[in-house]
C-alpha cells in the first residue's frame, strides 16, 4: 500500500535524476572506479527503464546473482580500500555504492520511496565536504527535485511534469520559515557525540608554524581567505594591521622553529594607549596557532599566549573557527628573562660566518643596538637587494648566500637574515610570521586578509622600548607593506591595472567585495551559528538565561504559532471565483434550508429542490415556490429586474424546525 | 450529501513518512556530531517538509463530498460496480483519492483497524465535482448494503495517509450464482391448462404487434421493421404445446436450498438465452410466464430475495 500506481519510466527520470545530481559532487572525492561504477549503474538503470538493456532480476540468474556478487565484492573492496575506518569518506562511499545499487533494483513503490529518502541523506553527506552558498544552492535544488519526485510517483500520472515541479518547489519553499525558527531556537548541544573521524578535515592552506626558507614565497599566490576580521570599535591604521601568527625562536641555520624551550607564557602586559577588540573568523589551516594584533589583552578563544605573545589553540584548527580578541597596540613588557635572552640570541655554532663578521663590524664600531638596527636596514637599501617571489636556490649557507650574493629574495630571507645579523650583533631578536595588511571589505565593514598576505618579519628587543617590530622587506619594498594602506584609503586597491580601465573595474571590483561580503556573513550567521552564537542572538533579543529547556520551549511555542499560522494560509477555503449575486442569494437560502434539514443536493436544479422542500413542508411551500421561481427567472430568462426583490424574499425567509 | 467537515478527517504518517522522520533523526544526530550547519538546516527543512505535507494531505480531503448510486445488479461472485459522486464545494485541485469498503469490525478485535475490501480510484477532483467506481467483491446473495465507505488518500508526498468515512445509502441486489447440472425441465401439459390458451406463446405466429418495453430483441420482427419506421413484434399463439414453468418442487433432488436456488437461477438464465416464455414458481411466489429483460430481472429479484 506504498503507492497506489505501478511506477512508470516518467517516474524513473525524476528519481534517478535527483539520484546522480546527489551523487554528482562526490564524483572526484570518491576512487575513480567507484565513480565509474555508479555512474554506470544509473546508466544501465536508465537504458533499462527505456527497454534497451535488460535488468538483473530474478528470472535472469547470471545477471541477479551476479548483480548479488559484485555488491559483496564492493563493500569488501571499500573495507579494505579505506581500512575498516568508517569515517566520513568511507562512509559516503558506501552510501554512494549502495544508491547505485538500489538503483538496479528499483521496481515498486517502496524501492521508489527508499531511493528518494536515500537521495536527502546523500545530500546531507556533500555538506561534509562544502558548505559554501554555490553548495547550499545547488542541493536545495536536489532537494526540491527528490520532493518533486514524491509528488510525481503520489500524483495521478495525468498530472504534467510542470505541476509536479511546482508543488515540489512549493512546499521545500513554504518549508523555509519552520526550518528558520529550528535553526535559530534549536538547542545547540557541544561538542562531538562520538569522535569526529580525523578525515573530515578539510584539506587545508596555510601558514605553518615553522619556517623554511622559500615556505611563504608559495602562499604568495593563493588567492585563497586566510581569515576575516571585524573590528568593533575603529578600525587601526593600516601599518599596525601586522596579524602575529607563530613568533619562531631557533633555527638550525635554515629552518626557524617555536623551539623547545619552556614555555612560560606570555609577560604580563602595561596597556598604555587605547584596547581595539575585534573578531576573527578563521578558516581551517589545520595547525595550532590563531592570528592576532600586537598584545593580546582579553581572548575568548580556547587559546592561551605563549612565550613570544602569539596565541596557540589546544586543537589544531581543522574547521572554521570564530573568537574575540582584544589587542592593546602601544604597551609595556617586562624586563627580559635570562631564558629569553639567550633563546633570541641563538645562534648554530659555525654557520654564517660571513654575516657574523658583517655584525661583529658594526660591534667594532660601537654602535648602539638602535643603532645596529639601522645600520643592518640601511644595508639592506643600500646594496642591491630585490624583492621576488621566485628567489633563487640557495644550497649552501642560505643566509650567508642571500646576504652576499643572490641578494634576491622574499620576506623571510630578509626577516631571517635580519634576525641573524641582530644575534651576531648582540641584539635579542626573533622572526615573527603571520600575516599583514587585509582588504578592506566597504559593504559589510571588515577585512579580509587572504593567504597572499602571508608574511615575516622581526621583532627586536631594545632595553629601553621592549620587543619592537622591525619590517625589513618594508626596507627593500615597501609597497609590499603598503598594500594594505591603498586598499584601507579605498582609493587604489590590489587591481591597480584594472582600476585605469574605470567603470567596469569598479563594477568588477564591487561584484568581487559584494560576493566576498555574502560569503562573510554565510560564515558568520549560517555556518558559525554555535551555541554561543545562539546565546548571544538571543540575549540581543530580550531573552534572559538562555538554557536549553527554555530554548525547546520557546522553540516550541513559535513553532506552534508559525504552524497555526501555515495551517489557515493553507487551509482558507480559497473561493476561486466570486459568485454571481443571484447565486449567492441562493445559496443563502439553500442554507438556512439545510440548516433545518433539508439540504439541496448538487443534482437538483431550483423549481425541484423547491417542489421537494415543498412536499416535506406545507407551511413553507409557497415561499419557497416564489423563491425559486425568481431565482430561475434571474439566472435563467436573463431578468436582472427581480435581484433586489429576490434578496428582499431571501432575508425574509427564516425557517423555523418542523414543529 | 455527506461532507467530510475538519473533524473527520484523520491522518496519520504512512510507512514512509516514519522512514523519513528516521531520516530526520539521523541527518540530525550527524550535524550534531560534526557541528555542520547546512546538515542542520536540511534536518529542519525535512521537518517543515512533513509539516507541509501533512497540511496539503489532509487538505486534500477535507471537505469534499461523496454521494453514491444504487450499484445495477450483479451475480454473487462478480464485483458490485458503485458509482461514486464527489463533490467539492470549494474547488481546490485535489488528487489521488482511493475508496474502499469498511467490514463489520469483528467484536473482539474492535480496537483494530477495521477490515476492508473493494477498491476504487479517483485521480483528479478538478472544478467541482468528479466520478469514481467503487468496486466491491460480492458472496452472498440478497441485498448488498455499501455501509461505510473509507476514502483516503496519501497525496502529495505520501508521508502522510489521510482518510475518512462516508455512510451513503447505496445498495446493490445480488443475484444468487447459476449452478446445478439439471436440465430444463420440459414444457408440461398442467402448465397449459393453468396458462390457458389465451396467453402468448412461442410457437405459432399470431400477427404484429406494437413493441413495448420489455419485449424480447428476439421476437422483433425486423422484416416488418425494416418496412415501416415502428418497432413491431411477432405475436406467437403457445397453442397446445404449454408454456415453460421453472418450478420450485422441480429442484427437490438437488441437497440445500442454495443448490435450488442456483439451479433455478441457471434455468431462468437459460430459459431466457432461448427466448422461451417461462413462468417460475417459488414457495410463497409466482411469476406467470413471459419474456424480455424486465421479466428475467423480476425473476432473479425473486429468487435473490428468497429467505433462507
Amino acid at each position: 500500500m506504498s503507492t497506489a500506481r505501478t511506477l512508470t519510466p516518467s517516474d524513473l527520470w525524476w528519481c534517478l535524476g535527483a539520484v546522480a545530481l546527489a551523487l554528482a559532487p562526490h564524483a572526484g572525492r570518491l576512487p575513480v572506479p567507484l565513480s565509474l561504477g555508479v555512474a554506470a549503474c544509473v546508466i544501465w538503470r536508465m537504458l533499462g527503464a527505456l527497454g534497451r538493456l535488460p535488468l538483473p532480476e530474478r528470472h535472469r540468474p547470471v545477471l541477479w546473482w551476479g548483480l548479488q556478487g559484485l555488491a559483496v565484492l564492493t563493500f569488501v573492496l571499500i573495507y579494505a580500500v579505506y581500512q575498516g575506518q568508517l569515517g566520513r569518506d568511507a562512509g559516503v562511499a558506501m552510501l554512494s555504492a549502495m544508491a547505485g545499487l538500489k538503483l538496479l533494483e528499483l521496481r515498486n513503490g517502496r524501492d521508489y520511496y527508499a531511493v528518494c529518502l536515500l537521495t536527502y541523506f546523500l545530500v546531507v553527506t556533500n555538506f561534509l565536504f562544502s558548505q559554501a552558498i554555490p553548495t547550499a544552492l545547488y542541493l536545495l535544488g536536489v532537494t526540491m527535485l527528490t520532493t518533486s519526485a514524491l509528488v510525481r510517483v503520489n500524483a495521478p500520472a495525468r498530472l504534467p511534469a510542470r505541476a509536479c515541479a511546482r508543488l515540489g518547489a512549493l512546499m521545500v519553499l513554504e518549508s523555509l520559515p519552520l526550518m528558520a525558527v529550528c535553526f535559530v531556537l534549536f538547542p545547540r548541544l557541544p561538542g562531538p557525540l562520538w569522535g569526529v573521524p580525523t578525515d573530515s578535515a578539510q584539506a587545508v592552506t596555510g601558514l605553518s608554524d615553522e619556517m623554511t626558507i622559500g615556505r611563504i614565497a608559495r602562499l604568495g599566490t593563493s588567492d585563497e581567505v586566510a581569515f576575516r576580521v571585524a573590528f568593533l570599535d575603529g578600525t587601526p591604521s593600516a601599518r599596525d594591521l601586522y596579524w602575529r601568527g607563530p613568533v619562531l625562536w631557533a633555527t638550525d641555520g635554515r629552518t626557524w622553529r617555536a623551539g623547545a624551550i619552556e614555555n612560560t607564557g606570555a609577560p604580563p602586559v602595561v596597556v598604555q594607549g587605547r584596547r581595539l577588540r575585534y573578531d576573527i573568523l578563521l578558516e581551517a589551516h589545520g595547525e595550532r596557532w590563531l592570528p592576532a594584533l600586537d598584545a593580546v589583552t582579553y581572548n575568548d578563544a580556547k587559546s592561551r599566549a605563549q612565550r613570544g605573545r602569539d596565541l596557540v589553540a589546544t586543537e589544531p584548527i581543522k574547521r572554521q573557527l570564530r573568537y574575540r580578541l582584544e589587542s592593546a597596540l602601544d604597551y609595556r613588557l617586562p624586563d627580559l628573562t635570562p631564558a629569553d635572552r639567550a633563546a633570541a640570541l641563538a645562534l648554530p655554532k659555525q654557520a654564517h660566518p660571513r654575516s657574523r663578521a658583517l655584525a661583529a663590524s658594526w660591534v667594532v664600531q660601537g654602535l648602539a643596538p638602535p643603532q645596529i638596527v639601522d645600520a643592518a636596514l640601511a644595508n639592506f637599501r643600500r646594496e642591491a637587494f630585490g624583492y621576488t617571489l621566485t628567489p633563487p636556490v640557495l644550497p649552501n649557507d642560505p643566509i650567508d648566500g642571500f646576504l652576499f650574493d643572490t641578494r634576491q629574495g622574499f620576506c623571510e630571507h630578509f626577516a631571517a637574515a635580519f634576525v641573524v645579523l641582530m644575534r651576531a650583533a648582540g641584539v635579542p631578536a626573533r622572526v615573527v610570521t603571520g600575516y599583514q595588511g587585509g582588504e578592506y571589505n566597504t559593504m559589510s565593514d571588515y577585512f579580509l586578509v587572504r593567504q597572499r598576505d602571508a608574511h615575516a618579519w622581526a621583532e627586536v628587543y631594545l632595553e629601553t622600548r621592549g620587543w619592537v617590530r622591525v619590517d625589513p622587506t618594508a626596507a627593500v619594498a615597501p609597497e609590499r607593506v603598503s598594500l594594505g594602506i591603498n586598499t584601507y584609503a579605498g582609493e587604489r586597491g590590489p587591481l591597480r591595472m584594472l582600476d585605469r580601465a574605470g567603470f567596469a573595474a569598479r563594477v568588477f571590483n564591487g561584484a568581487r567585495q559584494l560576493w566576498d561580503s555574502a560569503n562573510y556573513h554565510w560564515s558568520e550567521w549560517v555556518l558559525g551559528y554555535s551555541a554561543d552564537r545562539q546565546r548571544g542572538l538571543l540575549e540581543a533579543l530580550g531573552m534572559e538565561d538562555v538554557t536549553p529547556a527554555r530554548l525547546v520551549l520557546w522553540l516550541t511555542s513559535v513553532m506552534g504559532g508559525l504552524i497555526g499560522l501555515l495551517t489557515l494560509l493553507l487551509l482558507r477555503n480559497r473561493v476561486v471565483t466570486r459568485l454571481p449575486p443571484a447565486l449567492r442569494i441562493y445559496r443563502t437560502f439553500c442554507g438556512r434550508l439545510a440548516r433545518i434539514g433539508l439540504p439541496r443536493s448538487p443534482s437538483e436544479g431550483p423549481l425541484e429542490y423547491a417542489e421537494r422542500v415543498a412536499a416535506s413542508r406545507a407551511d413553507l411551500a409557497a415561499e419557497v415556490r416564489a423563491i425559486a421561481q425568481a431565482f430561475a427567472l434571474l439566472r435563467y430568462a436573463d431578468a436582472p429586474a427581480g435581484l433586489s426583490a429576490l434578496r428582499a424574499r431571501v432575508n425574509a425567509f427564516k425557517p423555523g424546525r418542523p414543529t | 450529501m455527506d461532507i467530510l467537515d475538519r473533524r473527520r478527517v484523520y491522518i496519520v504518517p504512512t510507512r514512509p513518512g516514519f522512514a523519513l522522520f528516521g531520516v530526520i533523526g539521523l541527518i540530525l544526530i550527524g550535524a550534531t556530531n560534526y557541528d555542520n550547519a547546512l546538515a542542520y538546516i536540511l534536518s529542519f527543512l525535512l521537518l517543515g517538509l512533513m509539516f507541509s505535507a501533512m497540511l496539503r494531505t489532509w487538505r486534500n480531503l477535507k471537505g469534499i463530498a461523496l454521494h453514491a448510486e444504487d450499484a445495477a445488479p450483479v451475480h454473487a461472485g462478480i464485483p458490485a460496480r458503485f458509482d461514486l459522486l464527489l463533490h467539492d464545494p470549494v474547488g481546490l485541485a485535489r488528487y489521488a483519492f482511493s475508496f474502499r469498503r469498511l467490514l463489520p469490525r469483528s467484536p473482539r478485535f474492535w480496537w483494530w483497524r477495521p477490515r476492508t475490501e473493494g477498491f476504487g480510484q479517483c485521480e483528479t477532483l478538478a472544478a467541482g465535482a468528479a466520478t469514481a467506481t467503487l468496486s466491491v467483491p460480492t458472496v452472498h446473495r440478497g441485498w448488498l448494503v455499501l455501509g461505510r465507505v473509507e476514502v483516503s488518500s496519501q497525496f502529495p508526498l505520501g508521508v502522510f495517509r489521510t482518510w475518512g468515512y462516508f455512510k451513503p445509502s447505496a445498495r446493490c441486489l445480488v443475484y444468487p450464482v447459476a449452478a446445478g447440472k439439471l436440465p430444463l425441465p420440459g414444457v408440461t401439459a398442467t402448465a397449459v391448462d393453468e396458462a390457458g390458451s389465451a396467453g402468448p406463446g412461442v410457437d405459432d405466429f399470431a400477427g404484429l404487434r406494437a413493441y413495448v418495453a420489455g419485449d424480447s430483441l428476439r421476437s422483433v420482427h425486423w422484416k416488418a421493421c425494416a418496412r415501416s419506421d415502428d418497432l413491431v413484434v411477432k405475436q406467437l399463439q403457445g397453442g397446445g404445446h404449454g408454456d415453460l414453468w421453472l418450478r420450485w418442487v422441480d429442484t427437490v433432488a438437488l441437497a440445500g436450498v442454495e443448490a435450488r436456488i442456483s439451479q433455478l437461477t441457471r434455468w431462468v438464465l437459460e430459459a431466457d438465452r432461448a427466448g422461451t416464455p417461462f413462468g417460475l414458481q417459488l414457495p410463497a411466489l409466482e411469476l406467470p410466464p413471459a419474456t424480455g429483460p424486465a421479466h428475467r430481472a423480476r425473476c432473479l429479484r425473486a429468487l435473490a430475495l428468497l429467505p433462507t
